[in-house]
């Protein structure tokens, strides 16, 4: 069988019901598939490399323990990339938290907060730090990881209408913005 | 962007500036690689593999010969219990010697047939 052409759907029923060889081979093809996206993600919440690898990890061996034994068998109903998502995020953010509990001197509660919100005084740095959490994940999501809207709903488990609306509203802070001005006037 | 018609896009070089903030993502993975793989199979060891489907499969390729046996003009013979042996020399005894016997033309009856796939389910106990 060649895993690689399969849907991530039929990897997945593999993985709740097929045989150890099989289901070990279709996790890896997933593994595969989506690790890219999932380091993105982590990225843009940890900016460290290190910590990313170890939100990597985290996220898959929770996928991992989602199939039988024990797990009860994964049910996808959306895109496996927004099932993944609130995983890496959550997992991106716990890394970070531990990273800073090791460094005392640096203990703020980190700004799952200042998701995509980097120290820098780059312009486009600002403008990002400028829009609210829930404004800053939902560009990040639309316009740095190409999510469609739908996607980004079942991720952040939201009526397509609220992140619609989330989109517009940060969309217009941006163009109000006196620092993303030219960007919108060219 | 065609599934939200009612936003407004960003600029495409907006888009770009926000995209040049991103941390590449070519990270050397091999160290979660590895991990992941052998937690993996950990994970699915306790799996058992697909015993039934290989047993019911020889027991329906058993079949198979049976019918085409029996629509052939062999003459019965009397059933020989020792006739399932290694014949084909692959270690052990399975479809591909009953297909050898009657590919040298030794006389099956379904009897011998029978009896083969029933000791197949029963050397894969847990199949029944």
């Amino acid at each position: 069988m060649r895993y690689e052409r399969l849907s991530d759907l039929e990897l997945v029923e593999l993985c709740n019901t097929a045989d150890a060889a099989s289901a070990k081979r279709a996790f890896e093809v997933l593994y595969t598939r989506h690790k890219t996206f999932v380091l993105r993600v982590a990225l843009a919440v940890v900016h460290d490399h290190a910590l990313a690898l170890d939100a990597l990890q985290e996220t898959f061996t929770t996928l991992l323990v989602q199939f039988p034994p024990p797990g009860e068998g994964l049910k996808l109903t959306a895109r496996l990339t927004s099932y993944l998502y609130p995983i890496a995020r959550n997992a991106a953010i716990s890394q970070l938290r531990k990273a800073q509990r090791t460094r005392p001197d640096d203990a703020t509660e980190p700004d799952e907060l200042a998701f995509l919100a980097p120290d820098s005084s780059d312009d486009i740095d600002i403008l990002i730090t400028e829009l609210s959490r829930e404004r800053r994940e939902v560009i990040t999501l639309r316009y740095v990881l190409d999510l469609p809207i739908a996607d980004i709903a079942d991720a952040l488990d939201l009526p397509v209408g609220t992140v619609k609306s989330r989109l517009n509203a940060a969309v217009t802070q941006l163009r109000n913005s006196p620092k993303a001005k030219h960007f919108f006037e060219k | 962007m065609t599934d939200h018609d009612d936003i407004d896009d960003l600029p495409a070089e907006l888009v770009a500036a926000l995209k040049s903030r991103e941390l590449p993502a070519d990270v050397i993975t091999r160290r979660v690689d590895r991990e992941l793989a052998a937690t993996a199979a950990e994970h699915f060891s306790t799996r058992k593999p697909a015993p039934r489907r290989r047993a019911w499969a020889a027991v329906a390729a058993v079949a198979m010969v049976g019918i085409v046996l029996s629509i052939s003009n062999y003459d019965p013979a009397p059933t020989r219990s020792d006739l399932f042996t290694d014949v084909d020399g692959s270690g052990q005894v399975d479809i591909a010697d009953v297909l050898a016997l009657a590919r040298d033309g030794h006389e099956l009856t379904q009897d011998d047939l029978d009896a083969f796939a029933a000791s197949i389910v029963s050397l894969n106990g847990d199949d029944s």
